[in-house]
């Protein structure tokens, strides 16, 4: 369909207008404010925030926690994903795996969140198993650290990184696989040899959105640090909602987009090197 | 007899391409023309031009002497059959067919009668209420025919139209086509790549080459008379033998072969043009202005109704000759020597 | 001694089929805990959950409190999607029929709330609506939810309009149909599934938003997600179960009613982090 100029501009009036007022003015208030002191325009901000250790910490920490959140949902989501493009053959158990890959998408974090204090509580269902197998004589402190935060933060995005992977497996031309078996190679040589390799950049682009997210995320780690962890997002919402420093605030909310666009930006770049490489 | 399209120095440029490089044509009332070439020859860019798809860089389209510029295609008198059919599969064939009366806010019983009349003609009158998914791809052409006729446009467009059905479909709808265009006396506008069909139907043929027409006429005359190596190469089969002009603008053979009985007034070299189906073997009942030069067989190969020699004359230059006469053909093996002729006046000589 | 291949395969088969297994239980087990947990008699918190009973679900459903951040939820997701649907389809229009010097950016910038922090932008939401004076109110959370469900109607309806072929739209018109006949008659029935897909992802997004809802709630202007989150920082009781109970009960609804009018798989596929179907 031939779109004229003027439909043109009347259909993108509206989105971007609302774009515009509502998403870009506010981002754009966010820098300014974060550049601006009691004498006008400043780094004041950004050189107390980035000197100093707190802050640091929680950088390095919710860094360290997504790394190894986008690690675990890899080696979680890739062998399911394998399975499903691979070996699966009944259609009906096809649809229930994706229905149990895309319910938990459309619960709350919140409801996650408590889904997993329940599993890992003092009074949960881990302990309760430990207990009544004997294998230990008190409840064990399972929640409330790292550990949880990132079983926690694998979960919301592991169906992500499974839906991620069977659209690059199912991209990948099955008769390069059927070369490499008729040329002499077993199924696990072929993986490791033909199937991997093609998918791995694909792969790549695809987790670091997991990461980007698992950095942003605010309610999983809220509710599992138990008050003994802390995240960017976390100190964010502290600055707005409990000390009233929105300078503060903003100045740690645009590290963490300056963070979140240069991953970004990395796999943008990766995608259109892909593109032209498949070209 | 009027000329319902008048193209005037059409010329259309994408950035540094051009596809369309100053194409004049006159499309006569009622006529089937055919504009013939390989892809990326403009011949689509023309017709979507005509349609209203592309907007051209320069130039006239006048369609019934109203000009088109500016009009958008829901405006002009022509439809198109477009090459994948383009049928609206969320409706039924018959609303299909409707669509354009519809839109033009035709009377809802004189829509139906269209309707019935369209869909008769195509032979598919009881398919008013299946689906394109359920039809075949021959039948999904037909319907796509008589969404297009049932407007009665001035011109009917075809891009391509039978390229997704296979060969013995393919033959039997340019019969078809054929047919209905003498029945209904719509002036038709067919753009294909393949040079048989061309033939086949089109009463006039234009060829195009990188954006240019670069021959129109009819069926017959192109073929008897390429007007250049490219046209002579693309319709039908031809043998170009590459002739030195010498002294007195008499032809030879190569550089230093024997002479030939044809004259040209250019110097260097210039292309001798002959059917594969003109040349005999031999030189029994040859003719006194027959044209004879001796060659060796290099391979033949049998076709059905004829043999196909492949030839070579003295120089080196290959040749094809499609002989009927099987004994003489039978009889000949590769590396024998022997003569082939030509009616004189069956060859061309061609300039470029 | 060395193992056939024939065996080795099917190991490697069986192995890979109880780890996929593994998974599965992974992402179903906190759901179904949680509705386990909503039927106990205790008034607190253990698991296993002891007998089973409905007193919850009563006391949820009979909290006015509940009520009202269920119809504030409701409201705002069913208006956030409303507007998503009225930027979205025209936004997805224009960038997939009309090639235009920053198409890439502007096609970047409406998807960018999907992966940018929305913690960042529910303060940025709340900044801007306390300068401009309408801070903490429905409005204020209602532009913060159109921006953060927008990108899933633009990107089911793209992929719609790409999958959908233009000269279907180039037929309308030969045929007679103005430009805007054209989208009512042939353009928008052929992407009711991306639109279909789009509002329903937009609307079960908005509904269990926390992050933007937050910092624009008040104490009687609550969403149900934000009220969950007061709740389980203070407040862990079955209640919490049954009102989580009851959010699960919806998603799966909403899962198989997307199965069914659009085909779980293919809206899924829309969903991929490499965004590839746009």
């Amino acid at each position: 369909m031939r779109l004229t100029t003027r439909t043109t501009f009347l259909l993108l009036v509206g989105p971007i207008g609302f774009f515009l007022l509502f998403f870009v003015i506010p981002f754009a208030q966010l820098v300014k404010e974060s550049l601006f002191g009691p004498q006008g325009w400043t780094l004041d901000n950004y050189t107390s925030v980035l000197t100093d250790a707190y802050y640091w910490k929680a950088l390095v920490d919710t860094l360290v926690i997504s790394l190894l959140v986008t690690l675990v949902s890899f080696l979680a989501g890739y062998p399911l994903a394998y399975f499903m493009i691979f070996h699966l053959r009944s259609a009906a158990l096809r649809r229930l795996i994706y229905v149990v890959l895309v319910t938990p998408l459309f619960t709350s974090n919140i409801v996650r969140a408590f889904g997993w204090i329940v599993i890992l509580g003092r009074r949960g269902m881990v302990n309760a198993g430990l207990l009544a197998l004997g294998a230990v004589e008190a409840p064990v402190d399972l929640l409330y650290n790292k550990a949880s935060i990132i079983i926690g933060l694998a979960y919301i995005l592991l169906p992500l990184m499974v839906l991620t992977v069977c659209s690059i497996l199912q991209s990948i031309d099955r008769s390069l696989i059927d070369a490499a078996r008729d040329l002499g190679a077993s199924p696990s040589v072929a993986f490791f040899s033909v199937t991997l390799p093609l998918s791995l950049p694909g792969v790549v682009a695809g987790s670091i959105i997991i990461f980007a997210l698992s950095a942003s995320a605010y309610v999983i780690p809220s509710i599992l640090s138990g008050g003994r962890e802390i995240v960017m997002s976390m100190l964010i919402f502290q600055q707005y909602m409990a000390t009233f420093r929105p300078d503060v605030g903003a100045t740690l909310s645009v590290v963490l987009l300056v963070v979140t666009l240069a991953l970004i930006a990395a796999y943008a770049y990766g995608v259109e090197r892909r593109t032209r490489v498949a070209m | 007899m009027a000329n319902v399209i008048v193209i005037d120095h059409l010329v259309k440029r994408y950035g540094a391409t051009t596809a369309l490089a100053d194409v004049s044509l006159t499309i006569r009332s009622g006529e089937f023309i055919a504009l013939l070439g390989p892809s990326g020859c403009g011949k689509t860019t023309l017709l979507r031009a005509i349609a209203g798809f592309v907007e051209p860089t320069s130039g006239r389209i006048e369609i019934n002497g109203r000009p088109m510029r500016g009009v958008p295609p829901h405006r002009r008198p022509v439809n198109t059959v477009f090459q994948q059919y383009a049928l609206f599969p969320h409706m039924s064939v018959a609303d299909n067919v409707a669509f354009g009366p519809r839109r033009n806010r035709l009377p809802k019983a004189e829509a139906e009668h269209r309707v019935a009349e369209a869909l008769s003609m195509v032979g598919l009158s009881a398919f008013g209420a299946r689906h394109p998914r359920e039809l075949s791809g021959g039948e999904q052409q037909r319907v796509a025919l008589a969404r297009a006729l049932v407007n009665r446009p001035e011109v009917l467009l075809l891009d391509e139209p039978l390229g997704a059905l296979d060969l013995k479909l393919r033959k039997r709808m340019q019969v078809e086509l054929k047919r209905l265009h003498r029945q209904v006396g719509m002036t038709f506008l067919f753009v294909t790549h393949d040079q048989e069909e061309a033939l086949a139907m089109a009463d006039r043929i234009a060829v195009m080459r990188q954006g240019e027409i670069v021959q129109i006429g009819s069926g017959a005359a192109i073929y008897r008379n390429p007007a250049s190596r490219y046209v002579a190469d693309f319709i039908g089969e031809a043998n170009l033998i590459t002739c030195s002009v010498g002294a007195g603008g008499v032809l030879r053979l190569g550089s230093d072969g024997p002479t030939l009985p044809y004259r040209s007034e250019q110097t260097g070299s210039v292309t001798l043009m002959i059917r594969p189906e003109d040349i005999r073997v031999g030189t029994r009942d040859a003719q006194p202005e027959d044209v004879i030069i001796p060659v060796t067989l290099r391979d033949k190969a049998f076709a059905g109704s004829v043999w196909r020699l492949y030839v070579v004359a003295p120089g080196g230059q290959e040749l094809a000759v499609h002989s009927g006469e099987a004994a003489e053909a039978e009889a000949t093996t590769a590396g024998s020597e022997l003569s082939i002729r030509w009616r004189r006046n069956t060859a061309r000589v061609l300039t470029d | 001694m060395m193992i056939p291949e024939d065996y080795r395969n099917r190991i490697g088969r069986v192995f890979l089929g109880g780890i996929a297994s593994l998974v599965l239980v992974f992402l179903a087990v906190p759901l179904i805990v949680v509705v386990a947990l909503s039927f106990t008699t205790t008034s607190y918190l253990a698991f296993p959950p002891v007998g089973m009973t409905t007193r919850w679900y009563a006391a949820v459903l009979g909290d006015p409190t509940f009520i009202d951040a269920f119809v504030v939820s409701s409201e705002l997701a069913a208006l956030a999607t409303g507007v998503a649907l009225l930027l979205g389809i025209p936004a997805a229009l224009v960038l997939a029929r009309k090639s235009f010097p920053g198409r890439r950016l502007i096609s970047a910038a409406f998807l960018s709330p999907l992966v940018l922090p929305t913690i960042v932008l529910g303060a940025a939401i709340l900044q801007y609506a306390s300068t401009l004076g309408f801070a903490r109110t429905f409005a204020a959370l209602l532009v913060g939810h159109v921006v953060l469900v927008t990108p899933y109607v633009i990107r089911t309806v793209l992929a719609s309009l790409s999958g959908m072929e233009n000269v279907l739209e180039e037929a309308a018109q030969d045929l007679g149909a103005t430009p805007s006949e054209t989208f009512f008659l042939i353009t928008l029935p052929l992407i009711k599934p991306g639109v279909i897909a789009g509002a329903l992802f937009a609307f079960i997004n908005s509904w269990i938003n926390v992050e933007v809802s937050i910092f624009n709630s008040t104490s009687r202007l609550m969403t149900i997600p934000v009220k969950l989150f007061n709740y389980v920082q203070f407040n862990i009781d079955p209640r919490l179960a049954a009102v989580s109970a009851l959010t699960i009960y919806f998603a799966v609804a909403l899962v198989v009613v997307i199965d069914l009018m659009v085909g779980l798989e293919r809206a899924a596929i829309n969903t991929t982090a490499d965004g590839r179907a746009s």
